[in-house]
């Protein structure tokens, strides 16, 4: 036991006998790289319709939907689409198309961006949301094709975006 | 798919600490696309609407009052239950398409003949006043 208080009182004498260091920082920097591919997601597909409502055979005035419809992308921020155009299934890329006998054609208006918000430190941030309003007329003066009383008839189009 | 986006590189050098290079690399073009229904109903104007119009006659002192009966939706110059003291109307197969014209004074029917058609018959009537 008294060797003990030795030994520590020996270690003490040395500690303090020691000069006070500060403390030092050294750097090695790094690079963080990334490669983003920028892209544009449909948001709402599949999930609106574009209704003309009842057209009369043979009715003077052109039939107009009630509403638009309203196609959202998700975009990178910054990426402006360039350029939209319509399915080819249905109809031509300008939008025209035939629904029971008749001929309707549509339009999209010019792109509404809502910028999105940058990431930060603190959030990831969100995207630009891009939509189009889509819309469309079917002429007046149109016999259709029905063999009944009344015909109903839908399809898909499809709003094709280039960015 | 043409690329149209020229590359540009920029450097960042974040209080000596650490270097980010951001990289904006020539992007090709891509579609990104979004369905939608179209819709319609077609009402085929050659099928008679019973509820549209209903003509009928009646004596008046005059000659003959013609009462047009419309439901739910009034021909476009007539009103449900109207009298008038002469009518000019024009149907087909049950379908009210002409207009009430109440300028018109009586005559007399000098001939009528039925003109039939590929596709429908139709009386023309000639009267003279």
């Amino acid at each position: 036991m008294k060797n003990s208080f030795r030994l520590l009182a020996a270690a003490l004498a040395v500690a303090m006998t020691m000069p006070v260091m500060a403390a030092q920082t050294v750097n090695n920097n790094f690079t963080v790289s990334v490669q983003l591919a920028s892209l544009c997601m449909a948001k709402n597909s599949g999930a609106t319709t574009l209704n003309f409502g009842t057209y009369t055979a043979f009715q003077g005035t052109a039939q107009t939907p009630a509403a638009p419809v309203t196609l959202t992308f998700d975009c990178t921020r910054g990426l402006a689409p360039v350029s939209v155009a319509v399915d080819t299934t249905n109809g031509t890329a300008a939008g025209v198309g035939v629904l029971a006998g008749l001929q309707y054609a549509l339009t999209a208006s010019s792109a509404t961006t809502v910028a999105g918000i940058a990431a930060s430190t603190s959030t990831i941030g969100t995207a630009d949301a891009v939509s189009y309003s889509v819309s469309g007329t079917m002429p007046a003066d149109q016999a259709g094709t029905c063999g009944t009383a009344t015909c109903s008839a839908s399809h898909t189009r499809t709003l094709i975006v280039t960015y | 798919m043409a690329p149209r986006r020229q590359s540009i590189a920029a450097a960042v050098l974040a209080k000596g600490t650490v270097a980010a290079l951001i990289f904006a690399n020539a992007a090709n073009a891509a579609d990104s696309a979004a369905r939608f229904e179209v819709s319609v109903t077609l009402r085929s104007a050659s099928q008679p609407d019973p509820t549209l119009c209903v003509a009928g006659g009646k004596a008046h002192p005059l000659g003959i009052t013609a009462i047009v009966k419309c439901a739910p939706l009034p021909s476009p110059a007539a009103q449900p239950d109207r009298v008038v003291s002469s009518v000019l109307f024009y149907m087909s197969r049950g379908v009210w398409l002409g207009t009430v014209d109440e300028t018109m004074g009586l005559g007399t029917v000098t001939s009528w003949r039925v003109v039939r058609l590929a596709n429908r018959d139709y009386l023309e009537m000639m009267v003279g006043w």
